[in-house]
Protein backbone atom coordinates (compact mmCIF):
# COMPACT_ATOMS: atom_id res chain seq x y z
CA UNK A 1 0.00 0.00 0.00
CA UNK A 2 2.87 2.32 1.02
CA UNK A 3 4.38 1.66 -2.53
CA UNK A 4 1.25 2.29 -4.00
CA UNK A 5 0.74 5.62 -2.29
CA UNK A 6 4.37 6.67 -3.03
CA UNK A 7 4.09 5.99 -6.68
CA UNK A 8 0.53 7.75 -7.20
CA UNK A 9 1.89 10.50 -5.11
CA UNK A 10 5.12 10.41 -7.17
CA UNK A 11 2.95 10.09 -10.18
CA UNK A 12 0.54 13.06 -9.72
CA UNK A 13 3.60 14.93 -8.26
CA UNK A 14 5.55 14.92 -11.86
CA UNK A 15 1.93 15.82 -13.73
CA UNK A 16 1.80 19.19 -11.20
CA UNK A 17 4.96 19.44 -12.05
CA UNK A 18 4.80 19.02 -15.86
CA UNK A 19 1.60 22.03 -15.83
CA UNK A 20 4.39 24.19 -14.12
CA UNK A 21 7.16 24.14 -16.66
CA UNK A 22 5.02 22.54 -19.66
CA UNK A 23 1.94 23.52 -19.52
CA UNK A 24 3.75 27.39 -19.20
CA UNK A 25 6.14 27.12 -21.84
CA UNK A 26 3.67 25.00 -23.89
CA UNK A 27 0.18 26.92 -23.99
CA UNK A 28 0.73 30.01 -21.50
CA UNK A 29 3.99 31.43 -22.67
CA UNK A 30 1.97 32.59 -25.98
CA UNK A 31 -0.50 33.92 -23.59
CA UNK A 32 1.91 36.21 -22.07
CA UNK A 33 3.13 37.18 -25.48
CA UNK A 34 -0.26 38.11 -26.88
CA UNK A 35 -0.82 40.45 -23.69
CA UNK A 36 2.53 41.67 -23.94
CA UNK A 37 1.96 42.95 -27.70
CA UNK A 38 -2.27 43.56 -27.78
CA UNK A 39 -2.85 44.54 -24.22
CA UNK A 40 -1.93 48.48 -23.56
CA UNK A 41 -1.93 47.82 -19.79
CA UNK A 42 0.64 44.92 -20.08
CA UNK A 43 0.69 44.75 -15.58
CA UNK A 44 -3.19 44.09 -15.03
CA UNK A 45 -2.76 41.86 -18.39
CA UNK A 46 -0.06 39.77 -17.01
CA UNK A 47 -1.57 39.49 -13.31
CA UNK A 48 -4.82 38.00 -14.98
CA UNK A 49 -2.92 35.62 -16.97
CA UNK A 50 -0.79 34.37 -13.49
CA UNK A 51 -4.35 34.11 -11.64
CA UNK A 52 -5.68 31.77 -14.75
CA UNK A 53 -2.38 29.81 -14.92
CA UNK A 54 -2.17 29.10 -11.16
CA UNK A 55 -6.15 28.63 -11.17
CA UNK A 56 -5.39 25.92 -14.10
CA UNK A 57 -2.69 24.60 -11.41
CA UNK A 58 -5.42 24.01 -8.79
CA UNK A 59 -8.25 23.18 -10.86
CA UNK A 60 -5.59 20.22 -12.35
CA UNK A 61 -5.01 19.60 -8.74
CA UNK A 62 -8.22 19.06 -7.11
CA UNK A 63 -8.64 16.23 -10.62
CA UNK A 64 -5.62 14.38 -9.42
CA UNK A 65 -5.59 14.75 -5.88
CA UNK A 66 -8.64 12.35 -4.61
CA UNK A 67 -8.64 13.49 -1.19
CA UNK A 68 -8.46 17.45 -2.20
CA UNK A 69 -10.72 19.96 -1.69
CA UNK A 70 -10.53 23.82 -1.44
CA UNK A 71 -12.67 25.75 0.06
CA UNK A 72 -12.40 29.72 -0.82
CA UNK A 73 -16.10 31.42 0.76
CA UNK A 74 -17.39 34.44 -1.31
CA UNK A 75 -16.06 36.70 1.18
CA UNK A 76 -12.79 35.89 0.48
CA UNK A 77 -12.84 36.42 -3.12
CA UNK A 78 -14.70 39.68 -2.84
CA UNK A 79 -11.98 41.35 -0.62
CA UNK A 80 -11.58 45.09 -1.96
CA UNK A 81 -8.83 47.56 -1.86
CA UNK A 82 -6.74 46.46 0.94
CA UNK A 83 -3.38 45.57 1.96
CA UNK A 84 -4.16 41.20 2.49
CA UNK A 85 -1.37 39.48 5.16
CA UNK A 86 -1.76 35.81 5.58
CA UNK A 87 -0.12 33.10 7.46
CA UNK A 88 2.58 31.09 5.76
CA UNK A 89 2.57 27.76 5.25
CA UNK A 90 3.87 26.21 2.19
CA UNK A 91 4.92 26.90 -1.46
CA UNK A 92 1.42 26.97 -2.13
CA UNK A 93 0.24 29.85 -0.48
CA UNK A 94 1.41 32.27 -2.95
CA UNK A 95 0.21 30.34 -6.09
CA UNK A 96 -2.88 30.32 -4.06
CA UNK A 97 -3.50 33.50 -3.28
CA UNK A 98 -2.63 34.33 -7.06
CA UNK A 99 -5.51 31.99 -8.42
CA UNK A 100 -8.14 33.47 -5.84
CA UNK A 101 -7.17 37.45 -7.08
CA UNK A 102 -7.26 38.75 -10.39
CA UNK A 103 -5.68 41.68 -10.04
CA UNK A 104 -2.84 40.57 -7.35
CA UNK A 105 0.57 42.14 -6.24
CA UNK A 106 3.41 41.15 -4.11
CA UNK A 107 6.92 40.86 -3.18
CA UNK A 108 8.87 38.36 -4.95
CA UNK A 109 12.55 37.12 -3.54
CA UNK A 110 14.93 39.16 -5.86
CA UNK A 111 17.20 36.16 -7.38
CA UNK A 112 13.45 35.32 -9.35
CA UNK A 113 13.82 38.74 -11.09
CA UNK A 114 16.88 37.08 -12.54
CA UNK A 115 15.42 34.07 -13.98
CA UNK A 116 14.93 33.90 -17.67
CA UNK A 117 11.40 34.30 -18.72
CA UNK A 118 9.83 34.19 -14.96
CA UNK A 119 12.20 37.64 -14.17
CA UNK A 120 10.71 39.17 -17.29
CA UNK A 121 7.00 37.90 -16.00
CA UNK A 122 7.27 39.17 -12.62
CA UNK A 123 8.69 42.52 -13.42
CA UNK A 124 5.81 42.51 -15.91
CA UNK A 125 3.31 41.89 -13.56
CA UNK A 126 4.30 44.62 -11.37
CA UNK A 127 5.84 42.43 -8.50
CA UNK A 128 7.93 44.36 -6.38
CA UNK A 129 11.20 43.06 -5.45
CA UNK A 130 12.80 43.63 -2.15
CA UNK A 131 15.71 46.35 -1.64
CA UNK A 132 18.43 43.67 -0.58
CA UNK A 133 19.42 43.90 -4.39
CA UNK A 134 21.35 47.02 -5.59
CA UNK A 135 20.49 46.28 -9.11
CA UNK A 136 16.41 46.21 -8.23
CA UNK A 137 16.16 48.82 -6.51
CA UNK A 138 14.86 51.23 -8.84
CA UNK A 139 11.93 48.58 -9.71
CA UNK A 140 11.46 48.33 -5.56
CA UNK A 141 11.25 52.14 -5.44
CA UNK A 142 8.74 52.56 -8.20
CA UNK A 143 6.65 49.57 -7.23
CA UNK A 144 6.37 50.55 -3.60
CA UNK A 145 5.51 54.37 -4.60
CA UNK A 146 2.57 53.18 -7.22
CA UNK A 147 1.12 50.88 -4.83
CA UNK A 148 -1.28 53.53 -3.23
CA UNK A 149 -2.53 54.28 -6.96
CA UNK A 150 -3.13 50.29 -7.43
CA UNK A 151 -4.56 49.30 -4.32
CA UNK A 152 -7.34 52.25 -4.71
CA UNK A 153 -7.85 50.77 -7.93
CA UNK A 154 -9.46 47.96 -6.67
CA UNK A 155 -5.73 46.29 -6.80
CA UNK A 156 -4.73 43.55 -3.67
CA UNK A 157 -1.38 43.23 -2.35
CA UNK A 158 -0.84 40.32 -0.28
CA UNK A 159 1.98 39.22 1.82
CA UNK A 160 3.37 36.96 4.55
CA UNK A 161 4.55 39.33 7.12
CA UNK A 162 6.21 36.54 9.20
CA UNK A 163 8.62 36.47 5.26
CA UNK A 164 9.20 33.11 5.52
CA UNK A 165 7.04 29.70 5.89
CA UNK A 166 6.11 28.81 9.41
CA UNK A 167 8.54 25.66 10.61
CA UNK A 168 6.10 24.12 12.92
CA UNK A 169 2.76 26.03 11.61
CA UNK A 170 2.63 28.06 14.39
CA UNK A 171 1.97 31.89 14.12
CA UNK A 172 5.65 33.59 14.07
CA UNK A 173 7.31 37.21 14.42
CA UNK A 174 5.96 39.75 12.40
CA UNK A 175 7.56 42.22 10.25
CA UNK A 176 6.20 45.43 10.33
CA UNK A 177 6.66 45.76 6.47
CA UNK A 178 3.36 45.45 5.14
CA UNK A 179 1.30 47.20 7.63
CA UNK A 180 3.58 50.31 6.98
CA UNK A 181 2.27 50.32 3.06
CA UNK A 182 -0.79 50.06 4.41
CA UNK A 183 0.04 53.35 6.22
CA UNK A 184 1.77 54.31 3.53
CA UNK A 185 -0.95 53.99 0.63
CA UNK A 186 -4.12 54.77 3.20
CA UNK A 187 -5.73 51.39 2.88
CA UNK A 188 -7.20 48.89 5.65
CA UNK A 189 -5.56 45.74 6.19
CA UNK A 190 -7.34 42.43 5.81
CA UNK A 191 -5.95 39.09 7.63
CA UNK A 192 -6.52 35.40 6.18
CA UNK A 193 -5.95 32.67 7.42
CA UNK A 194 -4.63 29.74 5.10
CA UNK A 195 -5.05 26.05 6.36
CA UNK A 196 -3.48 22.85 5.42
CA UNK A 197 -1.27 24.01 2.63
CA UNK A 198 1.16 22.13 4.43
CA UNK A 199 -0.61 19.38 4.57
CA UNK A 200 -0.94 18.73 0.80
CA UNK A 201 2.98 20.02 -0.45
CA UNK A 202 4.86 19.83 3.21
CA UNK A 203 8.41 21.84 3.38
CA UNK A 204 11.28 20.32 2.68
CA UNK A 205 9.12 17.09 0.92
CA UNK A 206 9.44 17.02 -3.17
CA UNK A 207 6.02 14.83 -2.98
CA UNK A 208 2.63 15.79 -2.90
CA UNK A 209 0.76 14.20 -0.87
CA UNK A 210 -2.30 13.46 -2.87
CA UNK A 211 -4.74 10.74 -1.58
CA UNK A 212 -5.25 12.01 2.05
CA UNK A 213 -8.33 13.67 2.67
CA UNK A 214 -6.88 17.13 2.86
CA UNK A 215 -9.24 20.37 2.47
CA UNK A 216 -7.02 23.83 2.16
CA UNK A 217 -9.34 26.42 3.61
CA UNK A 218 -8.67 30.14 3.52
CA UNK A 219 -10.94 32.66 6.11
CA UNK A 220 -10.98 36.31 6.53
CA UNK A 221 -9.79 36.40 10.30
CA UNK A 222 -10.09 40.18 10.33
CA UNK A 223 -10.88 43.54 8.82
CA UNK A 224 -8.90 46.47 9.96
CA UNK A 225 -9.51 49.72 8.89
CA UNK A 226 -7.14 52.10 10.66
CA UNK A 227 -7.29 55.89 11.88
CA UNK A 228 -3.99 56.64 10.20
CA UNK A 229 -4.07 60.33 11.29
CA UNK A 230 -4.78 59.68 14.77
CA UNK A 231 -2.61 60.85 17.07
CA UNK A 232 -2.74 57.41 19.41
CA UNK A 233 -1.91 55.37 15.86
CA UNK A 234 1.06 53.17 15.86
CA UNK A 235 2.54 50.55 13.30
CA UNK A 236 3.62 48.38 16.03
CA UNK A 237 0.10 48.42 17.69
CA UNK A 238 -1.14 47.51 14.53
CA UNK A 239 1.35 44.99 13.36
CA UNK A 240 0.80 43.45 17.32
CA UNK A 241 -3.29 43.75 16.62
CA UNK A 242 -3.02 41.54 13.85
CA UNK A 243 -0.76 38.82 14.94
CA UNK A 244 -2.95 38.52 18.23
CA UNK A 245 -5.76 37.68 16.01
CA UNK A 246 -3.33 34.74 14.69
CA UNK A 247 -2.31 33.59 18.09
CA UNK A 248 -6.07 33.83 18.87
CA UNK A 249 -7.26 31.68 16.03
CA UNK A 250 -4.28 29.18 16.71
CA UNK A 251 -5.56 28.75 20.37
CA UNK A 252 -3.21 27.20 23.00
CA UNK A 253 -0.56 24.68 21.44
CA UNK B 1 18.89 75.77 5.32
CA UNK B 2 21.83 74.18 8.12
CA UNK B 3 22.58 70.73 8.76
CA UNK B 4 21.24 71.29 12.32
CA UNK B 5 17.98 72.72 11.05
CA UNK B 6 18.05 69.27 8.67
CA UNK B 7 19.06 67.64 11.58
CA UNK B 8 15.91 68.77 13.93
CA UNK B 9 13.17 68.32 10.82
CA UNK B 10 14.46 64.34 10.68
CA UNK B 11 14.35 63.81 14.31
CA UNK B 12 11.01 65.22 14.89
CA UNK B 13 10.01 63.28 12.03
CA UNK B 14 11.87 60.33 13.06
CA UNK B 15 10.20 60.23 16.65
CA UNK B 16 6.42 61.43 15.62
CA UNK B 17 5.82 59.81 12.10
CA UNK B 18 8.21 56.48 12.91
CA UNK B 19 7.60 56.14 16.75
CA UNK B 20 11.55 55.94 16.93
CA UNK B 21 12.70 56.26 20.93
CA UNK B 22 15.25 58.19 21.77
CA UNK B 23 17.57 57.78 18.36
CA UNK B 24 20.72 58.82 18.57
CA UNK B 25 22.89 60.00 15.35
CA UNK B 26 24.90 57.15 14.71
CA UNK B 27 22.54 54.50 15.34
CA UNK B 28 22.47 52.02 12.86
CA UNK B 29 18.74 52.75 12.16
CA UNK B 30 18.04 49.38 10.86
CA UNK B 31 19.48 47.12 13.85
CA UNK B 32 18.30 49.66 16.46
CA UNK B 33 14.89 50.72 15.31
CA UNK B 34 13.78 48.46 12.87
CA UNK B 35 13.52 50.53 10.03
CA UNK B 36 13.40 49.04 7.04
CA UNK B 37 13.36 49.77 2.98
CA UNK B 38 9.45 50.74 3.41
CA UNK B 39 10.29 53.16 5.99
CA UNK B 40 12.80 54.35 3.68
CA UNK B 41 10.31 55.39 1.05
CA UNK B 42 8.04 56.97 3.69
CA UNK B 43 11.03 59.04 4.69
CA UNK B 44 11.70 60.03 1.48
CA UNK B 45 8.26 61.64 1.17
CA UNK B 46 8.96 63.50 4.23
CA UNK B 47 12.26 65.13 2.94
CA UNK B 48 10.70 65.92 -0.17
CA UNK B 49 8.90 68.06 1.67
CA UNK B 50 11.85 69.01 4.04
CA UNK B 51 13.28 69.84 0.51
CA UNK B 52 10.73 71.73 -1.30
CA UNK B 53 10.99 70.18 -3.99
CA UNK B 54 10.75 66.23 -5.94
CA UNK B 55 13.58 63.92 -5.76
CA UNK B 56 14.77 62.15 -8.80
CA UNK B 57 14.75 58.55 -9.18
CA UNK B 58 18.44 57.89 -9.10
CA UNK B 59 18.08 60.25 -5.74
CA UNK B 60 16.22 57.74 -4.21
CA UNK B 61 18.10 54.71 -5.32
CA UNK B 62 21.27 56.81 -3.36
CA UNK B 63 19.01 56.88 0.16
CA UNK B 64 18.91 53.34 0.51
CA UNK B 65 22.52 53.47 1.58
CA UNK B 66 21.69 55.30 4.58
CA UNK B 67 22.30 53.36 7.88
CA UNK B 68 22.02 56.43 10.20
CA UNK B 69 20.87 59.50 10.83
CA UNK B 70 23.72 61.39 10.11
CA UNK B 71 24.04 59.29 6.92
CA UNK B 72 20.59 61.02 5.85
CA UNK B 73 21.50 64.39 6.83
CA UNK B 74 24.56 64.16 4.79
CA UNK B 75 22.01 63.19 2.04
CA UNK B 76 19.87 66.10 2.41
CA UNK B 77 22.17 68.08 2.15
CA UNK B 78 24.14 66.52 -0.56
CA UNK B 79 21.23 67.06 -2.31
CA UNK B 80 20.02 70.65 -1.46
CA UNK B 81 23.44 71.83 -2.19
CA UNK B 82 23.64 69.83 -5.50
CA UNK B 83 20.60 71.64 -6.39
CA UNK B 84 21.60 75.32 -5.37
Amino acid sequence: MSFLKKSFDFFVTILLWFYFVGGFFIFFIAVYAVAYVVCRDRETAFQAVNHYFYKGFFILARIVCPGLSIDVPEEVKNIGPCVVVCNHLSFLDPILLISIFRRNKTFVRSDFFQAPVFGWIIKTSGYISPMTNPALVGNAIEGIEGLEDYIKSGGVLFLFPEGSRSKDGRVGKFSKGAFGIAKLCSVGVTALYIENTEKVFTPGRFLFNTLEKNTIKIRVLKELSPKYDDESFSIKSLKDEVRNVYVERQGPN
Amino acid sequence: MNREDIEKKLLEILIEEFEMEDPGLDDNLREVHGFDSIDAIELLGHIELILGYDLTQEEKKLAMDIKTINDICDYVLNIHEGRS
